[in-house]
């Protein structure tokens, strides 16, 4: 029967003792052979032996007995499983008694010895065993093993305890020597020596059974499966601190790949990592990752499951998921940044951190507010339409998720009064709404900081523009009773004066405009000269309207004494225009050609210094502009910085784009205050270079901050775009720009502008595709609709420029940009590049363009008396 | 630069002193640096002191320091500076249950 043999020997090798013991028992009693009953021994070996395995050491051996009494012969066969037995009954004497005796022949000992090797692992009980004498080396060896193991895993031992003589190099304990000085080494952290003892020990010994967990806890073994035993130990004795150190440079590796499915593996290792470590690291360690994975757009939920669950949501939390969406510096992360700050208010001010209406609280009310500022007002509707769509009634009580900057400024002035936060509070105020918002909050700053001047100018100036003349000239004496020599209240006195005065002059009241000019006369003066001639002009215009010829001649030549010729001509037709009184009072005429060019250049900068700091726009004739242009480009140039960038101004006023071009030229040219000229170029620059536009703008800008400036860089910021707002400008784009626009000395002519090459580095709109972003470093949602491969359009075929419509379209779109100001020019460009359509962008700025509609009280006064345009003097 | 000297960006850490240290302690503590770093000999230390020194004495520098300074480019190992890294004695307890396993 050798198929039903081989049958038996395939179900012993595959585990299937009962079977093999079934077909084999079958086979011996039709064979009855001693083949057969080899067999048959065979299977039970294979039975006894799965039973102890099981744990039936009972059963196993009852069944041995049978055995070994229904087949004598094969009890030496048999000796092996009474070991077995007698190692897992803990009586250790039958299996090591023979090794007493010392003629015990050579195989016999080797088997026992392997036997020990491989399966003893209580070192008391072979040290106690009865069978050998206590100075038997199997003994000694086994009671030294057993004292050092217990030590070594309890505590730092010396090398003494480790020298072992006991234990030879041929015992067969000898693996557990080296097991004891692997666990000692382990502890000392000597990671070398560790495993040198660690390969010192036999592959068949128990101690090997330890090798895995070792190689585990020294986290050279990750991700591996252990058993409920071998975790243990790993939790007890591992190393924690470097496991959790590992995962945690692997999580951090695996941000970097910005692969979901490798964050998420390496969050989850972390995470069982971490296990070991105090509530606080853990909770800190959650709290970080939870941020970093909102940064890369994962999946919250999904996030918070690898993570066990969502981060504890204090204060910590909150200011860095907060930081970390500011940082982003998109408009609806900027919104969420905003919602996230006020849930940290309420959390810290909870948890301690600061105080309601304290010095931090105004810091962090302060931040909110200016960041509410920068949040498209669409998306800010957006985010109240869903908050009332939510909001869970009686929930959130009055407090809205998206405060208004208004009440953010409110509570930053409350708890931290300072000059900044009034000043950015009513700077708001002045651009959020009508003039009762920026009047009102003029008033809280004047209740909490009354020795401030600012409130007091502001609303001297907010008062004259309504015609308000009475309060304002009261608002000014308690200027001037707090500081009659600031500057600025001297500014401002004298704006204030002159307006009255043009405006009684509208009006025809002369007497009225002859008072107000001696009150003028008494302001002091900055430049000698200055205040006596815009009295003198004014009292030109009265002796015109009266009319009184002689003092008509006394004043023109007073007047063209103190400023010259070409000033006065300016300061002359500069209050016409202002006042309006062109038609009853013509100006004397002025011949230019016999006029030097540097003499109509320092004469033209007298009016705009004066013109400049009375708030009067100088507005420089067309046909100057030639002679203008030559006298800048005469060498050694008579005019200071200050000068040159108010004859820029005017030029920018007077729609003189190449004159201010070459002004920003010419003090680009001297290498000082560069921010102020860059500036200067960036609004002179014709619409269809916005790169260069952008590429000034931002340079200035970055000087500006170098220097200081901030009220520079608040307009340089008014002027970009929301999207250039909080780009960097690296140290060398910067040089690299100053350099260029350096050596571009001549205004861009459309037909053969070319882009300079930083423009290169500077992409006006940068592309939103999830390409572009993960090249500049941006975070890339997974679930973009960019991601989609198939594009809905091909730029090419939809949006062809040689098409006539368009050329013609372009054409007319150029000459009216032409015509428009510079500046509301540049406006319709940008509207037409973010996405609108080229007429309503044009009408939208020509609305700008007329005057406002009047409230019906204004349009009593008004039909009382014409009211002048006044607020263009401050 | 002096490899001792502790990160700009923890003005506390640049002049030693504890986040909860008054003016008087700030004061002090600068004047030390400054004696141990003076502008002359380490200009480059002394400058950092110094900002450090202009953040912490301006009470509003000081509170816009404590709410936003947040390194968020910070590794997160750096979370675990400070934390127990020894390799703990479990007794023979869990090493025997291994070694009866198999």
């Amino acid at each position: 029967m050798p198929e039903e043999s081989e049958r038996v020997r395939e179900l012993i090798a595959g585990r299937h003792s009962k079977a093999a013991l079934q077909l084999a028992k079958d086979l011996f009693k039709r064979c009855g052979s001693a083949e057969s009953e080899a067999l048959l021994v065979c299977a039970y070996k294979a039975r006894i032996d799965d039973l102890l395995k099981l744990g039936l050491s009972v059963e196993a051996k009852a069944l041995l007995g049978i055995v070994r009494d229904r087949f004598p012969a094969a009890a030496a066969r048999l000796e092996e499983l009474d070991r077995e037995i007698y190692a897992i009954e803990g009586r250790l004497e039958g299996l090591v008694g023979p090794l007493r005796d010392a003629n015990l022949p050579a195989e016999d000992r080797d088997r026992i010895e392997t036997f020990i090797r491989q399966r003893i692992y209580d070192l008391p009980a072979l040290a106690g065993v009865s069978s050998l004498p206590p100075e038997h080396p199997l003994r000694e060896a086994a009671s030294a093993l057993a004292s050092a193991f217990q030590a070594v895993t309890q505590g730092p031992v010396d090398d003494a305890l480790l020298a072992l003589p006991e234990v030879s190099r041929r015992s067969p304990l000898a693996s557990w020597k080296a097991l004891v000085r692997a666990i000692a080494s382990y502890h000392r952290r000597e990671d070398e020596e560790c495993r040198k003892w660690l390969q010192a020990i036999a592959d068949d010994s128990v101690p090997a059974r330890l090798i895995p967990s070792f190689t585990a806890m020294m986290g050279t073994r990750n991700g591996a499966k252990f058993s409920p035993a071998e975790q243990m130990l790993i939790a007890a004795a591992g190393d924690a601190g470097a496991a959790l150190c590992s995962a945690v440079k692997a999580l951090e590796e695996a941000f970097k790949t910005r692969k979901q499915g490798p964050i998420l593996d390496a969050m989850r290792t972390a995470l069982a990592a971490m296990r070991h470590t105090d509530n606080a690291t853990r909770e800190r360690l959650r709290q970080h990752i939870a941020v970093r994975a909102t940064t890369q757009h994962l999946n919250s939920s999904t996030v918070y499951a690898a993570l066990g669950g969502q981060p504890r949501l204090d204060a910590y939390y909150l200011r860095l998921l907060a930081r970390a969406l500011e940082e982003q510096r998109l408009a609806e992360s900027t919104a969420e940044a905003a919602i996230v700050w006020e849930d940290f208010r309420r959390q810290a001010i909870k948890e301690n951190w600061f105080t309601a209406d304290g010095l931090e609280d105004g810091v962090l009310s302060l931040h909110v507010a200016q960041l509410m500022e920068k949040i498209p007002p669409e998306i800010v509707a957006e985010i109240r339409e869903e908050e009332r769509f939510y909001r869970t009634p009686g929930k959130r009580g009055h407090e809205e998720v998206l405060p208004s900057p208004g009440r953010l400024y409110e509570r930053a002035c409350k708890a931290d009064p300072s000059f900044e936060a009034f000043q950015m509070w009513l700077s708001w105020a002045k651009k959020a709404g009508p003039w009762q918002v920026a009047d009102n909050v003029a008033e809280s700053w004047r209740k909490a900081r009354p020795k401030d001047i600012q409130p007091l100018l502001y609303l001297m100036e907010s008062e004259e523009k309504r015609s308000a003349y009475k309060k304002s000239l009261k608002h000014l004496e308690e200027a001037e009773e707090l500081d009659r020599l600031n500057p600025e209240v001297r500014r401002a006195k004298l704006r204030l004066l002159l307006a009255a005065a043009i405006r009684h002059l509208r009006q025809g009241k002369t007497h009225l405009a002859k008072a107000g000019i001696e009150q003028l006369e008494s302001v002091p003066e900055v430049r000698p000269g200055e205040v006596a001639a815009l009295a003198a002009a004014l009292r030109w215009y009265c002796a015109a309207l009266d009319p009184d010829p002689a003092d008509l001649l006394r004043q023109e030549a007073n007047l063209k004494r103190t400023l010259g010729d070409v000033a006065a001509y300016l300061l002359l037709a500069a209050l016409a225009k202002e006042g309006d009184l062109g038609v009853k009072a013509t100006p004397p005429l002025l011949q230019v050609s016999p006029i030097a060019a540097a003499e109509l250049l320092t004469g033209t900068v007298k009016a705009c210094v004066l013109g400049q700091w009375a708030g009067l726009p100088i507005l420089l004739p067309r046909s100057w502009n030639n002679p203008l242009l030559a006298a800048l480009k005469l060498p050694r140039g008579p005019l200071d910085e200050a000068q040159m960038l108010a004859l820029g101004e005017a030029a920018l006023d007077s729609g003189s784009a190449e004159l201010a071009y070459a002004v920003s030229t010419a003090g680009l040219a001297r290498g000082t205050a560069n921010a102020r000229f860059l500036f200067l170029r960036a609004r002179c620059l014709p619409q269809w270079a916005a790169l260069r536009h952008d590429g000034c703008c931002l340079a200035a800008l970055e000087l500006a901050r170098r220097e200081r400036d901030t009220d520079l860089a608040g307009k340089i910021l008014d002027q970009l775009g929301e999207d250039q707002r909080g780009r960097p400008l690296p140290p060398e784009l910067l040089s690299q720009i100053l350099e260029e626009e350096q050596e571009l000395k001549e205004i861009p002519v459309y037909q053969r502008y070319r882009e300079p090459k930083y423009a290169a580095e500077l992409e006006s709109s940068p592309c939103d595709c999830p390409k572009c972003r993960a090249r500049r470093g941006e975070p890339v949602d997974a679930s973009d609709p960019w991601n989609d491969d198939e594009d809905d359009f091909d730029d090419e075929d939809d949006f062809d420029q040689t098409e006539p419509g368009f050329a013609d379209l372009m054409n007319r779109l150029e000459r009216i940009l032409g015509k428009l100001p510079p500046e509301l020019a540049q406006q319709v460009t940008r509207a037409i590049t973010a996405g609108e359509d080229p007429v309503t962008a044009v009408n939208k700025v020509i609305d700008k363009l007329r005057p406002e509609r009047a409230s019906s009280s204004q349009k009593t006064k008004a039909a009382k008396a014409p009211l002048p345009v006044q607020g263009s003097l401050f | 630069m002096n490899p001792e000297t502790p990160p700009a960006s923890d003005p506390y850490a640049v002049l030693g002193i504890s986040r909860n240290a008054d003016d008087d302690q700030t004061r002090a503590a600068y004047v030390a640096k400054v004696k141990q770093f003076p502008p002359d000999r380490s200009p480059a230390e002394f400058e950092l002191v110094r900002d450090a020194y202009d953040v912490l004495r301006d009470r509003r520098r000081r509170a816009q320091h404590t709410l936003f300074s947040v390194d968020l480019e910070a590794p997160l190992q750096s979370l675990l500076e400070g934390t127990d890294n020894d390799r703990r004695f479990a007794g023979p307890g869990p090493w025997l249950a291994v070694l009866k396993e198999k």
